[in-house]
């Protein structure tokens, strides 16, 4: 009995460390690869690690756009890295390419040991493995700080499941430093799973610290809410759900109905815990047919997140009907992955005549400042230090209106709504990227291709010059 | 050892599907960029003033110029790499006209084109 024990422990540890490496190394892989971060999330997060490391502190309003604008964005990710590049003595945005997919790696031993306290070891090896194979989760694990927030989601959960309700706190505090939006939806998970087993006293103990550290944090950054409105409003009126919002709902709604109809036996606080997760997330993935006020790719990983947990619970069983659910969640995981694993997902945000239009626009005067999208904006001000009008700042946008059209006019149909933004915001300067389909819309109207740059069988990078002729930007004629 | 199960071999063999799904990894094209770009251009002119400008090349392969004054063809040069070429093209006449020179890499077969518009008073 004993020497088939330690056989099953050999075992056990051997695949762990399988899916550990298997995991880490298509996360890491294509961070290794490129020799720039792959996400343009990654390189507003860079300029401010990089302040930090210059100056030791974060200014309230960024110095860096033009005309300044309120910063919101917590700060222990920026000190993070700018500590990273500083003990190991690498640039901020070498530290950058590897910060979140080694942490987000990380999540796959964790996830064992977190679903091992409550379940059994055959779950926990189980939940390691969805973990470390899902092609969503996978995507996600390069752009945003949300990655340590999914980490530290299962230590917090421990803390909560075995009533430390104080820690609990205390580390939505410390998820909350680097990143609110994680911290407010883990807030709320704590909130729906405490309310559904009364616990009120329980709630006041794990929330008290995290108030104050929010309020600590935006009470002298109140004038920041000011652009909030702004933000808020053209969001909900100007966008509906997009067609890939419509193409996953039928397949989301199935990975989290099956589950529920295979899990057998009583809801306990571990289950309760992430029925609040999974059914919180999807009814945020839904209110995309209301508002896309919800992040999609950002939610639909926080989903794939917590169903790992649901459907490692689901197909733990012997039977042979969790065989065939793991092993078909196996191949669709693995097919989905090897179709995007190809693809910009997990490459560097620009190709390389992209960047030579990006070189380009940093050799001519300063007060050249283009309009472009947010890929090309992010490698511009990062990497050359030159202003641009997309920039990547999400937290807060003084005028929503202003930047939701500047966004929009890469998508624009015709040349009059395109014609409509420049004349709008005086814009002299445009570069686009290969992939911005609204390219070929600006023929028609008064301007100068000056610039481009191709590769062969890729469609070119390109600067346009606006002529504004007495205060008026006209079309050169009716011909496309 | 005992055998593996079912569940332990479908695990097993994912991984390694995984890890040879990473070494497969291509990444985005990185071959020989080809910049083009116009200088020393004017976007308005006087009467009887003539169009000049001046077109930058820097690539790796052989092209073939041809510049349009409007839909019309006006000359054609062959350029090799890292090349500047100058065109002056007559007084188009009142009114607002193109200026476009088609840049045909001879290697690919591809061609692409810089403009500028000009209003001549």
């Amino acid at each position: 009995m004993s020497k088939q024990k330690n056989q099953w422990q050999t075992r056990l540890i051997l695949i762990l460390m399988l899916i550990f490496i298997a995991g880490s190394f298509i996360r890491l892989y294509p961070a290794a690869v490129s020799d720039k971060p792959l996400r343009f999330d990654t390189y507003y997060h860079v300029r401010v690690a990089e302040l930090i490391k210059e100056t030791g502190f974060i200014p309230n309003f960024d110095p860096w756009p033009a005309g300044g604008r309120p910063h919101t964005y917590p700060p222990l990710y920026h000190i993070s890295l700018a500590l990273t590049s500083v003990a190991f003595n690498v640039p901020v945005i070498e530290v950058s390419r590897f910060f979140l997919p080694v942490l987000a790696s990380l999540t796959i031993p964790v996830a064992f040991w977190f679903a091992r306290k409550f379940r059994n070891e055959k779950t926990a090896l189980i939940a390691a493995f969805l973990l470390a194979i899902s092609p969503y989760l996978i995507s996600s694990s390069y752009e945003s700080p949300q990655v340590i927030g999914l980490l530290l989601a299962l230590p917090l959960a421990y803390f909560m499941m075995n009533s430390k309700y104080l820690y609990s706190g205390m580390l939505v505090s410390v998820i909350f430093l680097f990143n609110t939006f994680i911290a407010l939806f883990l807030s709320a998970v704590i909130l729906i799973f405490l309310l559904s087993e009364k616990r009120f006293k329980a709630m006041a103990k794990t929330f008290w610290v995290p108030a104050i550290v929010l309020a600590l944090f935006f009470l002298p950054r109140l004038d920041a809410f000011s652009c909030s409105n702004f933000w808020i409003g053209p969001f909900f009126i100007s966008k509906s759900a997009d067609a890939w919002v419509k193409f996953v709902t039928p397949a989301f709604l199935a990975m989290v109905l099956i589950p529920i109809a295979l899990i057998k036996g009583k809801t306990d606080r571990y289950r309760r815990f992430w029925y609040a997760w999974v059914g919180l997330s999807i009814v945020l993935f839904l209110s995309h047919y209301l508002t896309p006020i919800f992040h999609p790719w950002r939610q639909d990983s926080i989903l794939m997140f917590g169903l790992v947990f649901f459907f490692a619970e689901a197909v733990s069983g012997k039977d042979k009907k969790s065989l065939f659910f793991l092993a078909v969640f196996a191949l669709v995981s693995l097919f989905a992955l090897n179709s995007m694993y190809h693809s910009w997902l997990f490459d560097r945000p620009l190709t390389s005549n992209e960047y030579s239009l990006i070189n380009y626009v940093s050799t001519l005067p300063q007060n050249v400042v283009p309009l472009a999208n947010h890929d090309v904006c992010s490698n511009l001000m990062t990497l050359t230090n030159r202003s641009c009008l997309l920039d990547t700042n999400f937290e807060c946008i003084p005028d929503a209106k202003k930047w939701y059209d500047y966004e929009n006019f890469f998508w624009v149909r015709d040349s009059e709504q395109m014609r409509a933004i420049l004349s709008a915001y005086s814009v002299n300067t445009v570069a686009f990227a290969g992939g911005d389909w609204a390219q070929s819309v600006i023929i028609p109207l008064d301007v100068n291709k000056q610039y481009s740059a191709w590769l062969p069988n890729t469609p070119d990078a390109t600067l346009y010059e606006i002529n504004i002729r007495q205060g008026n930007l006209s079309y050169y004629s009716e011909r496309p | 050892m005992e055998k593996l199960e079912l569940w332990e071999l479908t695990i097993v063999l994912s991984c390694l599907v995984l890890l040879l799904i990473a070494l497969t990894l291509s990444t985005l094209p990185k071959g020989p960029v080809t910049e083009a770009w116009l200088s020393d251009y004017s976007t308005s002119l006087g009467a009887g003033q003539n169009v000049s400008f001046k077109l930058h090349l820097n690539g790796g392969s052989e092209y073939e110029v041809i510049t349009f004054l409007d839909d019309e063809k006006q000359a054609t040069v062959r350029s090799n790499n890292h090349y500047t070429l100058s065109f002056t093209l007559p007084n188009p006449g009142q009114g607002m006209h193109r200026i476009t020179t088609r840049i045909n890499d001879l290697n690919s077969g591809d061609s692409h084109y810089l403009f500028f518009t000009v209003d001549v008073l």
